[in-house]
């Protein structure tokens, strides 16, 4: 799901680099000190995700681990997944420079969606069991929402959306549900052994 | 009244038999003139890509367009590569021909080659765009990323400690 330089219109390069910058203020505005391990090592986790591919039919799709992101770091993703995009950009030459804004919003607004949603279904919850299939699910949406969300960047850039959309939504099935049930068995496992660093709280009030 | 249509029908009849036998007579006489005959020739070489993703996969079916030296804005011609991610043209002078090709979810390779007058033709380097992804990259990547996590914690963490 990265775009390739080259491709998006300047308007969309500066809005989106300026959508980004916001939102990368806000995640380090609400970060704490005691995130900052869990932030650098989801940026970690993100960054090394895209190299393991799926294929199908002609096309080839990665893990993203933008929900787990999101699920887990909130609004700090939107730096982490910032930092890890740029190492992406330099070190593998996944999207470009010039894009790292927009494919950092791409990325980082359904993260940040998820994790909020996630927050809210999971307030007074503590069934362990449901709270992890609501991170599966979130992270599951969550990659289809990024798909639609670059469908909707190519699309303003003269591309035809539902087709974009489509192409990549169905490219995505297989990473929707591998992260949908990685989500669950990494959100299962936190609640065992650290279930405020998924909730932010401990598991039973 | 009868007869007239049996004179016309016969007349029509003449003159559609006159129109057959002067067209089967042209193309007798002229076979070369033909605006529907085809001739096909073996062709061999052409400049060209062949697309992959970063794990070897082949760009298949992927949008090609090719960009004339002296026309950067319409596209000379465009394309698709096969299922193989392989795709190839004719440059029809000298300079530096473009191809790009898109496969339509945000993944996109510009590249150039330049043709000589000599009809040789060079393209720019393949090192140029070609990353490694081998453990280095990878191990390098994680050391920065926590590397500056790090930074920023001690920076963080710093003036907000006053000691009693």
């Amino acid at each position: 799901m990265h775009i390739s330089d080259g491709i998006l219109s300047t308007p969309i390069l500066i809005g989106g680099a300026c959508v980004a910058a916001a939102g990368v203020a806000q995640g380090l505005r609400k970060i704490e000190d005691n995130d900052i391990p869990k932030t650098a090592l989801l940026t970690a986790a993100f960054f090394v995700a895209s190299l393991v591919h799926v294929r199908i039919g002609p096309t080839s799709a990665h893990l993203i681990l933008n929900g787990m992101a999101g699920i887990l770091l909130g609004w700090a993703a939107f730096p982490a997944l910032l930092i890890g995009l740029l190492f992406q950009a330099l070190l593998f030459g996944h999207g470009g420079i010039s894009v790292l804004g927009v494919n950092t919003v791409a990325i980082a607004v359904p993260a940040v969606g998820a994790g909020l949603m996630f927050r809210r279904m999971v307030h007074r919850e503590t069934s362990p069991r449901r709270i992890a299939l609501m991170a599966g699910l979130g992270a599951g949406l969550c990659i289809a929402a990024t798909a639609l969300f670059s469908a909707a960047v190519l699309a303003l850039s003269g591309r035809a959306w539902l087709r974009t959309a489509w192409v990549l939504l169905v490219a995505h099935v297989f990473v929707m549900a591998g992260e949908a049930v990685l989500a669950y068995f990494i959100a299962a496992y936190l609640l065992r052994v650290r279930p405020a660093l998924l909730l932010g709280r401990p598991l039973a009030a | 009244m009868h007869e007239s249509i049996l004179y016309r029908q016969r007349m029509s009849a003449g003159r559609t038999l006159t129109a057959m036998i002067l067209l089967l007579a042209g193309r007798v006489a002229t076979p070369d003139a033909q605006a529907h005959g085809v001739h096909a020739e073996r062709i061999e070489g052409g400049q060209g890509l062949r697309v992959v993703f970063e794990d070897g996969a082949p760009m298949a079916g992927a949008k090609v367009k090719v960009f004339a030296p002296d026309a950067p804005e319409k596209p000379w011609q465009e394309g698709m590569t096969d299922q193989d991610g392989r795709f190839l043209f004719f440059p029809s002078k000298t300079g530096v021909w473009r191809m790009v090709v898109d496969d339509g979810m945000g993944h996109a390779v510009a590249r150039e080659v330049d043709i000589d007058e000599h009809g040789h033709a060079h393209m720019d380097d393949d090192h140029h765009h070609h990353h490694h992804h081998g453990p280095s990259a990878i191990i390098a990547g994680l050391g920065f990323i926590f590397g500056i996590f790090g930074l920023w914690a001690l920076f963080r963490r710093r003036p907000a400690r006053p000691q009693a």
